[in-house]
């Protein structure tokens, strides 16, 4: 088994959620057209 | 030295490069139905903007179920279509930062009491109408399980928890995804055609809709007040899951037919869906200001591209086809789903304004 899928789905969720978050934080998208 | 430098690093890169190259031809395998579920989408966004007073949501689900249905998908498609639920989950642990933790609070706390008589109306009608459809016993427990807590997930930690048959999980899945897929153009036209108000067509949706994505779906399908708060009562029925599967376990072990359950802390974390984490979590980061309302802005318009993402995948995963593949499970399901609606939606009436 490869190492990426011994995280969970939900946790890898979480990790990308986060990630978005603190680039979000970070200022580098200030805005995002829906 | 020198060589002794340049031995470490070859071996460093050969230990990291195969991972990559592997990670890299793992990743290529889900893009074609990853592309598919954003084009399928994107159409179903653009359908609704031409057409007034309409959600994107119903199109993305309903041009995805005729790509599905009306064309053979092939194959290369279905691994990338699959990933669906995770780009689901990433959208509502954004959407958490949309929503205040006392909002949030005061709506799972109200929604609790309702989602106890939920469940246990779903259990006990699919134990009833399993027996007199002759149904086995563990099936319908896993149907009333699956219809009381939370479609997908539920089943299949219950199957293993109760140790059921493969077979038996995937036909009470399919139950559930069907009625789902059908009540998600029939809760918003009924809702509309008994004048329900946001909450009320919200919470109605996250109590009776057992899949998460067509439980989000549905609430949005309505309007966007309603999807937040079906959002939340939907994942305060997916908390209590472990709790529900635990009873189930300890009920066949009681019985003799399974083991004994070990550990019951470490089986209830097992089972609660690590998402519900990072909702809560970028709800209070909002809620203290970390978060700032402009940044929650930013993370709610990602979470409606991701749910477009997840609507379409939705879509692209009804197979009315396997409906041929036996009926009795369906009419049970559909039974017990159809008490469960009308049940919640009576507590709805007379407890939500």
């Amino acid at each position: 088994m490869a190492w990426w899928t011994k995280i969970s789905k939900d946790w890898w969720a979480v990790i990308a959620a986060t990630a978005f978050m603190l680039v979000v934080k970070a200022g580098l998208i200030t805005k995002l057209p829906w | 030295m020198q060589d002794k430098v340049l031995n470490t690093a070859t071996s460093a890169s050969q230990a990291v490069l195969p991972s990559i190259s592997r990670l890299a031809t793992a990743t290529w395998h889900y893009v074609p139905g990853i592309i598919l579920m954003l084009v399928v989408g994107y159409a179903g966004k653009i359908v609704a903007s031409y057409i007034p007073h309409s959600e994107y949501v119903l199109f993305a689900i309903a041009i995805g179920m005729v790509v599905r249905n009306a064309f053979n998908l092939p194959a290369y498609f279905a691994a990338g279509v699959a990933t669906y639920d995770l780009w689901m989950k990433i959208g509502i642990v954004c959407l958490g930062a949309r929503l205040a933790l006392q909002e949030v609070f005061s709506i799972g706390g109200s929604g609790i009491l309702m989602v106890v008589v939920e469940i246990s109306v779903a259990i006990l009608t699919a134990a009833y109408l399993g027996k007199i459809f002759g149904l086995k016993e563990k099936l319908a427990s896993l149907l009333g399980v699956g219809i009381g807590v939370c479609g997908v997930s539920a089943i299949i930690s219950t199957t293993s928890a109760i140790e059921a048959e493969e077979d038996d999980a995937t036909y009470a899945i399919a139950t559930i995804l069907l009625f789902g897929a059908i009540m998600l153009f029939v809760y918003p036209f009924l809702g509309r055609l008994i004048g329900l108000s946001d909450t009320a067509f919200g919470y109605w949706t996250g109590l009776s809709i057992d899949n998460t994505a067509e439980a989000v779906a549905t609430g949005f399908a309505f309007s966007e007040a309603a999807g937040n708060i079906a959002t939340v009562v939907k994942l305060s029925r997916n908390a209590v899951m472990g709790v529900v599967v635990l009873l189930m376990a300890l009920h066949y072990a009681r019985k003799g037919i399974t083991g004994e359950v070990q550990n019951k802390a470490a089986f209830l974390w097992s089972r609660l869906p690590k998402f519900l984490i990072g909702f809560l979590a970028f709800s209070l980061l909002a809620t203290i200001g970390f978060i700032t309302p402009a940044q929650a802005s930013v993370l709610n318009n990602a979470s409606k591209w991701l749910f477009m993402i997840t609507f379409a995948g939705v879509g692209l995963s009804t197979d009315f086809r396997r409906l041929r593949a036996g009926i009795k499970p369906f009419l049970v399901g559909f039974g017990v789903e159809t008490v469960v609606s009308v049940v919640t939606f009576a507590l709805v009436y007379l407890l939500i304004p």
